[in-house]
């Protein structure tokens, strides 16, 4: 699979009082078509991905941006990612010529407590009775990894630090500062052991791409390629895993986007993932084959130019729905300036009841 | 949840370990303060990994506990779990408790 | 023969003492100590009421008897804070303990003696022939307005009785049973109210006095018995001063009430009251021993029992005592008391 992939648009992610999800798919949407010098109708299909808005957006699509073939796709903080191996499969199956991958969500128009209760849904119906979240379920796997691997809390707070550094170079992150560890420990107790300045805030954004068939690439020129799209599935409570310093969906995932795309971990120079709290970067570093079990950590302090460039859902913030083109978008454009041949995109839905592997070629 | 039907199905398998006096150990736990909805009075609580003793695995709250530690051993016991407010139904489901 | 097949008991294991709600209404600890004979109250965690404490009463029941459950085919709990005003926790509790669906059921209220009156109602089909088993639970989660004089003593706490009519099976035989009833206003919880109201000092001869010992004289006369032949003594504790009283109008000797005073250490649990001094005094009785139980329940009436204790006591299998359970204990502030109380 090679296909090529025409323009992209971001939307400075943050608390966007002003703008509906309307008003951020037009500005998003229109962005990518401008950026590829399409016209509307130009688009064969269009996958809108958005997490909680409860909008019908392929309505408001038509609308605001007068695409006539639209698709929602919802699958949590994943829901991006997955709207892109949609809009590869349309182009794959000869259905369309140009297709739109367009992720947005208004996480900012939700309460705390609201947000905390739509995302215990993700998890499976005993961890929900039970009060647990997103969260929470984090926090049992961290416990486990700490134990097991000799570690203390403390020393995961290396992550959101680093990824905070990364993003004060990055326009479209909503938060550029440094975040110095004095400040995490400070920080109120979310599901202990982790606390709430380590976990990545959900907000505002959009996030496009357009991708056309390798037919159609003659009349484009392409910013870089989607060689791999792989979405796996995994049990979302974790009583019903096998381990819990492990996301298996991540693993099959990882697996057979390697296979597609014909290369290995070692070959990818760059990777966008998951970092929602600081062990689903750890853990994605193993799954995804760049570390072994256990060394995760090690591997992403002497791998710091490679990890989470953008800021990751940290210092970007967490817009679901946006999120997985979001981290697309940045996978494309650094692969694009930096002249690396690969590089890869991880996303999760809740604790790992999906995970999306995306692997791009410069 | 406000479905009678959802309630009554879920709420057998919910009970059943109540009375099943299959005990288990902590494997991992939490303690959740950062509640979600309808939950957030209940704080602080204990989530916990439990692996119970006929092979399977249950994540439920870990009640009249005051300190908990990976290898404890656990009961289960019926508890209050959830209220739909004033009007709406009572929830019950099975939490573990420290056995002495 | 008709009689107790098993008991449960169940406490929570949260107290509060009377010095730190005391504390909190600039109120003197002893003299409230001293007129109401109590210490300390049990107070239970947020996620735990009257149908919890009832199936774990009943558990307790069910793991010393060592009888089929399936063939259990009554259940009756008797509460006045009872989970739903209108859904039963008899039904719910029957079927959370995997007895089936053949069974009737029905909660009961009539204030404090609410439990009694559901293990009459046993008594009568066992020996009746028409069930093996019946259950009967007293159990409440009692709530008293703040500041009232009732917060020192309204507790939690459940008890549960397997009845039955097999000779071999009988661990205390039914010898006599002897009720009264009457309209009295002592002490009362109108519909819409989250607490009781109560008339004071009304609620003493009028009402605890005058049925309580009314019945006990009664069913001793009824089973041609005297003092010296109870061993003994199970009375309704509003709190410790009114069985005392009792006991002393009746000439027990002080020695046969003890078991009453458990009411110091974990206040009156309502429904549960004479029921787990009844399950206090199971935990140790010896075969052929009487007991004497006499409920009270505000409204007001008192039903009394006569025991005689089996060989087949000897025979029950190992479930929690009612002293684990009130020596089993974490005390709160009363912040944290009137939190568990608030959380739902």
């Amino acid at each position: 699979m090679r296909i090529p992939v025409i323009a992209t648009s971001l939307v400075k992610f943050g608390d966007l009082w002003e703008k509906g999800i309307g008003d951020l798919m037009m500005e998003s949407g229109e962005m990518a078509l401008r950026n590829a010098r399409l016209k509307p109708g130009m688009v064969d299909s269009l996958h809108i991905a958005n997490a909680f808005s409860q909008e019908m957006c392929s309505a408001i699509a038509y609308e605001k941006l007068g695409i006539i073939n639209s698709v929602s796709v919802n699958a949590a903080d994943a829901s991006g990612a997955v709207a892109i191996r949609e809009a590869s499969n349309s182009i794959l199956s000869g259905q369309s010529n140009v297709a739109m991958a367009l992720g947005v969500e208004k996480m900012a128009d939700f309460k705390s407590n609201e947000i905390l209760a739509m995302t215990s849904k993700l998890l499976d119906n005993e961890e929900f009775f039970a009060g647990a979240t997103v969260q929470s379920q984090f926090a049992v796997m961290t416990k486990k990894y700490l134990n097991d691997f000799g570690l203390k809390a403390e020393d995961l707070w290396f992550v959101p630090s680093k990824n905070h550094q990364n993003g004060i170079g990055n326009e479209y992150a909503q938060y550029r500062f440094e975040l110095k560890q004095e400040k995490i420990s400070s920080s109120p107790l979310a599901a202990d052991p982790i606390r709430m300045f380590e976990c990545a805030p959900y907000c505002d954004g959009a996030a496009a791409l357009i991708m056309c068939s390798p037919r159609a690439a003659r009349k484009f020129k392409a910013k870089g390629y989607l060689l791999a799209s792989s979405v796996a599935s995994g049990s979302s409570g974790l009583s019903k895993r096998k381990s819990l310093t492990s996301i298996e969906s991540t693993k099959n995932a990882a697996e057979q986007a390697y296979h597609a795309a014909g290369i290995g971990p070692k070959d990818i120079g760059l990777a966008e993932v998951h970092d929602i709290v600081p062990i689903s970067e750890v853990l994605a570093i193993e799954d995804l084959g760049f570390a072994k079990k256990g060394a995760g950590l090690s591997y992403i302090k002497s791998n710091s130019g490679k990890i989470n460039l953008s800021g990751g859902l940290k210092a970007c913030g967490n817009a679901p729905g946006a999120t997985g083109v979001r981290q697309a978008v940045d996978v494309l454009r650094r692969l694009k300036s930096s002249k690396l041949k690969y590089g890869l995109a991880q996303t999760l839905a809740g604790t790992g009841s999906i995970s999306v592997v995306n692997i791009f070629g410069g | 949840m406000e479905s009678s039907p959802l309630s009554w199905r879920l709420s057998k398998e919910r009970i059943k370990p109540a009375s099943s006096e299959i005990k288990g150990v902590i494997e991992s736990f939490t303690v959740v303060y950062n509640a979600p909805k309808g939950y957030e009075n209940h704080v602080p609580y204990t989530i916990a990994l439990v692996r119970l003793a006929n092979g399977e695995r249950a994540t439920s709250q870990i009640v009249d506990a005051d300190r908990v530690e990976v290898g404890m051993k656990v009961e289960p016991c019926l508890r209050k779990v959830y209220v739909n407010g004033d009007k709406g139904l009572i929830e019950y489901g099975v939490k573990f408790r420290l056995i002495k | 023969m008709t009689g107790i097949v098993s008991y449960g008991a169940y406490i929570p294991r949260y107290r509060i003492k009377v010095e730190e709600i005391a504390r909190v209404y600039g109120k003197d600890a002893d003299f409230i100590k001293s007129e109401l004979l109590i210490e300390e109250k049990s107070v239970p965690s947020w996620d735990e009421d009257s149908l919890t404490m009832g199936f774990e009463a009943s558990l307790n029941a069910l793991r010393r008897a060592g009888i089929n459950k399936k063939k259990i085919q009554a259940v009756y709990s008797g509460s006045e804070s009872k989970v739903y005003a209108v859904k039963p926790n008899s039904s719910m509790i029957g079927e959370a303990l995997g007895i089936g669906d053949d069974f009737t059921s029905a909660d009961i209220e009539f204030a404090c003696k609410a439990g009694t009156a559901g293990i009459q109602m046993c008594f009568g089909l066992a020996k009746s022939g028409f069930i093996e088993y019946g259950l009967a639970i007293g159990s409440d989660t009692s709530q008293a307005m703040p500041g009232d004089i009732l917060e020192y003593t309204a507790s939690a706490g459940a008890a549960a009785f397997i009845i039955g009519n097999k000779k071999e099976e009988v661990i205390a035989e039914l010898e006599e049973m002897h009720s009264i009833s009457s309209d009295t206003p002592d002490f009362w919880r109108r519909g819409m109210q989250k607490y009781p109201s109560h008339a004071e000092r009304f609620t003493g001869a009028p009402a605890y006095f005058r049925h309580l010992v009314d019945c006990t004289k009664a069913v001793m006369q009824k089973a041609k018995l005297k003092v010296d032949d109870i061993d003994h003594v199970a009375f309704h504790t509003p709190n410790g001063k009114f069985p005392t009283r009792a006991g002393e109008i009746l000439k027990f000797p002080k020695e046969k009430l003890q078991d009453s005073l458990i009411v110091s250490k974990i206040g009156n649990t309502y429904s549960a009251a004479s029921m787990l001094v009844l399950t206090h005094i199971l935990d140790k009785a010896k075969p052929n021993e009487r007991i004497l139980l006499t409920s009270f329940g505000s409204g007001a009436g008192s039903d009394a029992f006569i025991f005689r204790v089996t060989n087949n006591i000897k025979k029950l299998k190992q479930a929690r005592t009612t002293k684990s359970y009130m020596d089993d204990r974490r005390y709160v502030s009363y912040a944290a008391y009137r939190k568990l109380a608030g959380v739902s």
